[in-house]
């Protein structure tokens, strides 16, 4: 079994909180606490259930924070990905432009002889 | 003595002669002059060695897009144990007492925030994959070829219709045109070429910063990924291989509730590859990927740096080395599993 890491800053919080988990999942707990009453076990299995749900919600801020910073970043990136699709119509507009012209062309080379 | 006449001089060539020949010869120097031209421009082009600085461009969008793929994976991946490991913590829990349905529910809403934020999550790095993606599609466009291509067709289709004329009209006043387009093709194609280039210069020195602080970010990301990985995982790992394999087999000679179900748990536990190296392996990739990013910004890359990036994304995607598992049994294999309460009643 881990031993409890100490909390000295916002950081530590989530470790700390872990290895409570783990320690209230291992397999002694739970095989001391089957020894216990019903009320006994009750008031663990709510513990535990507690911690996980305050570990879920603390893991999700953490995301939701990156995930806040990437979509400010995202904003910019979206105007490149814009202007980089802008830059290859253009460039396309003008390749197509080319075959279109050697297609009329070519019809009219085939036509030309004819007349 | 009589002086000689002098010779006089020679009697002009006819109006319509003189005109043809000042034509061919004003032909013959604007042809000539097309391809000096040409010439000059083509080696104008190799001079600035473009080719090469396009290809590190298509490299690094083709190598960016597969690491959005490898991120993308891990998230899901990491997203998937945690269920895995929030279900096992749950049995457990309904092993020492009843659970209701409020605190049952409770735990769902949490799972539940917690994987729509890993579904913004992944938004987030398939964009960067957009990008990538916009930028090799632009780096590697066809369309100067294209182009070329489709002004010496219609070169060739002119210089057709320009000699029927020619004999119609009994002159050679049509033969430019076509020759023109040839020549225009040529420089078509280089302008389009140095456009393109432009462009993705352009490009790389707006958003370069952008694209960095997104790889920053996500390095991050990944480290808070490995760190709920790794909890998940030992749990799964330990917690539920002792509760589903060593614990029912040791100590007892009693039969297992169901063998097959106890044979698929056992190698599906041992030969578990463990998802931490596989975050290690994409936040490798990561930091890999940004100091070729900046590299390609200062234009301190070269070609042959590019393969030790696409390896180390290569290895990302791919996830360490391992055995895979064979499919779980059939649930029919075990009905005694699925005998509800109810039933037993």
């Amino acid at each position: 079994m881990s031993t409890n890491p100490t909390i000295e800053n916002p950081d530590d919080i989530l470790p700390a909180l872990r290895a409570l988990k783990e320690q209230l999942f291992s397999l002694e707990a739970t095989a001391e606490i089957k020894k216990c009453s019903e009320e006994t076990r009750k008031a663990f299995v709510a513990e535990r259930m507690r911690l996980t749900e305050t570990i879920l919600d603390l893991e999700t801020a953490q995301l939701s924070e990156i995930r806040q910073d990437l979509e400010e970043q995202g904003e910019a990136l979206n105007e490149g990905i814009t202007e980089l699709t802008t830059s290859l119509k253009k460039l396309e507009k003008a390749a197509q432009w080319a075959q279109s012209l050697s297609s009329v062309l070519s019809v009219v080379s085939k036509i030309v002889p004819a007349l | 003595m009589s002086r000689k006449k002098l010779r006089p001089p020679l009697r002009r060539k006819s109006g319509a002669l003189e005109k043809q020949g000042r034509e061919g010869r004003r032909r013959m120097l604007g042809r000539r002059g097309w391809w000096v031209a040409i010439g000059f421009l083509l080696l104008l082009e190799s001079g600035c060695s473009g080719g090469g600085r396009l290809q590190e461009f298509q490299q690094i969008a083709a190598i960016g897009a597969d690491y959005t793929r490898a991120v993308d994976g891990a998230l899901v991946r990491t997203g998937q144990l945690k269920i895995q490991a929030n279900s096992l913590e749950m049995l457990g829990n309904r092993e020492l007492t009843e659970i209701s349905r409020q605190d049952f529910e409770k735990q769902d809403a949490a799972l539940r925030e917690f994987l729509v934020e890993l579904t913004l999550l992944r938004q987030q790095v398939l964009g960067l994959g957009d990008y990538f993606l916009a930028l090799g599609a632009l780096a590697g466009s066809n369309a100067p070829g294209q182009l070329a291509d489709g002004l010496n067709q219609s070169a060739s289709s002119l210089g057709a219709i320009s000699g029927t004329l020619n004999k119609r009209m009994g002159s050679g006043s049509f033969a430019n045109v076509g020759n023109t387009m040839a020549a225009g093709a040529a420089v078509g194609e280089i302008a389009i070429k140095k456009r393109r280039m432009r462009d993705l210069q352009r490009e790389l020195t707006e958003r370069h910063q952008i694209v960095d602080g997104i790889l920053d970010l996500q390095e991050q990301l990944l480290g808070v990924f490995f760190e709920v990985a790794k909890e998940s995982q030992d749990f799964v790992g330990q917690t539920a291989y002792e509760a589903k394999v060593t614990g029912p087999f040791i100590g007892s000679t009693s039969p297992l509730p169901c063998v097959p179900l106890w044979l698929s748990d056992r190698e599906a536990g041992l030969l578990a590859g463990p998802l931490t190296e596989q975050l290690d392996l994409v936040i490798k990739a990561n930091r890999s990927l940004q100091v070729t990013w900046q590299k390609l910004l200062s234009d301190e890359i070269e070609l042959l740096e590019f393969p030790a990036l696409a390896k180390a994304v290569a290895d990302a995607l791919a996830g360490p080395v391992g055995i895979p598992a064979s499919a779980p049994p059939a649930y029919w294999n075990c009905p005694q599993i699925l005998t509800t309460k109810g039933d037993e009643e």
